[in-house]
């Protein structure tokens, strides 16, 4: 398993836009991607999931890969946290 | 194996659940007498006879439809969330399109998330970029995990605060996923932009409970 903790920068955090495009993000890839928040946890593959987990601006989050491709999936997904959140 | 079967098994058992009837029943009920459910996937989608009524997605808010690909933002326009419409309000209220349960409501109240028993997601955003607002000019009527039945209101908002903040206030309804229960691993369970009709023509007018968009089968897609 691969993971890494990110502190949000976007000033509204995880709302509709980024969380659709991290959805798909985390979809091109055959891990498990699985985003935690203080102790609430949402798969970064399901949309609604992600969006009512409520990530806001400054809230330190934990993405975890697990899978076959969980290298390069956790590699893409800490650039998409950084250019994107 | 026919899933045509066993949609209309599920069709049937929603409708007649033995729940208080919503306030469109009506409408459906009367599309289920014309037609026998098989001729719906036969990838004629130009007339809504050809439409089982669980591929009928209501309209949640009233006012003007817009298409999707006119909806200024891209977020939305572009699909990457799912396929649907917009609707610029003349109302001020959201109400539940089908029976289901809120699989999401934002803090804020401008957004709501809603799953059908057939597992048909739809995301119900009101405003543009009204995320930004922190929730000021929305109320939502329902908590995250509520069981909802048709026409129940879900959110109210001040259409003319929105306005006077300076923000678009259309209400962008989405297919967030397909009432197909499909395997984990396919790509986000988006529909494409074919797979969807509009039940009116683009700038016609919905009220509450209208039929608002008409989903084709995959079959027909091939």
């Amino acid at each position: 398993m691969k993971e890494f903790k990110y502190v949000i920068r976007d000033e509204v955090g995880i709302h509709a836009r980024p969380a659709g495009l991290l959805v798909k993000e985390a979809q091109r890839f055959s891990s498990a991607v699985q985003i935690h928040r203080g102790d609430r946890t949402a798969d970064g593959k399901k949309l609604f999931a992600l969006m009512a987990l409520g990530v806001k601006c400054g809230d330190e989050v934990t993405v975890q890969c697990q899978g076959e491709d969980e290298d390069e999936a956790a590699r893409a997904l800490q650039v998409f946290f950084r250019d994107k959140l | 194996m026919s899933t045509d079967h066993r949609e209309t098994a599920e069709a049937e058992k929603a409708a007649g659940n033995g729940k208080k009837p919503g306030f469109f029943s009506r409408i459906i009920k009367k599309k289920e007498k014309g037609e026998p459910p098989e001729a719906a996937g036969s990838g004629q989608p130009d007339s809504a006879h050809r439409h089982t009524p669980d591929r009928t997605v209501s309209a949640p808010v009233s006012g003007r439809v817009i298409p999707l690909s006119q909806v200024p933002d891209e977020a939305f326009s572009s699909g990457v969330l799912g396929q649907g419409v917009g609707i610029m309000p003349d109302g001020e209220t959201v109400c539940a399109p089908f029976d289901g349960t809120v699989d999401m409501l934002s803090g804020t109240g401008h957004a709501i998330g809603l799953r059908r028993g057939d597992g048909m997601s739809l995301l119900i955003h009101v405003g543009i970029d009204t995320v930004r607002l922190n929730g000021q000019g929305f109320q939502a009527a329902v908590k995250e995990g509520a069981r909802v039945q048709t026409g129940d209101t879900l959110i109210r908002f001040d259409r003319t605060f929105l306005t006077q903040e300076g923000y678009d206030p259309t209400v962008v309804i989405l297919i967030t996923e397909p009432p197909e229960s499909r395997p984990e691993s396919l790509p986000a369970g988006l529909l494409s932009d074919q797979e969807i009709t509009c039940a009116t023509e683009p700038d016609g007018t919905v009220g509450i409970g209208d039929p608002l968009l008409y989903l084709r089968h995959r079959e027909a897609q091939a």
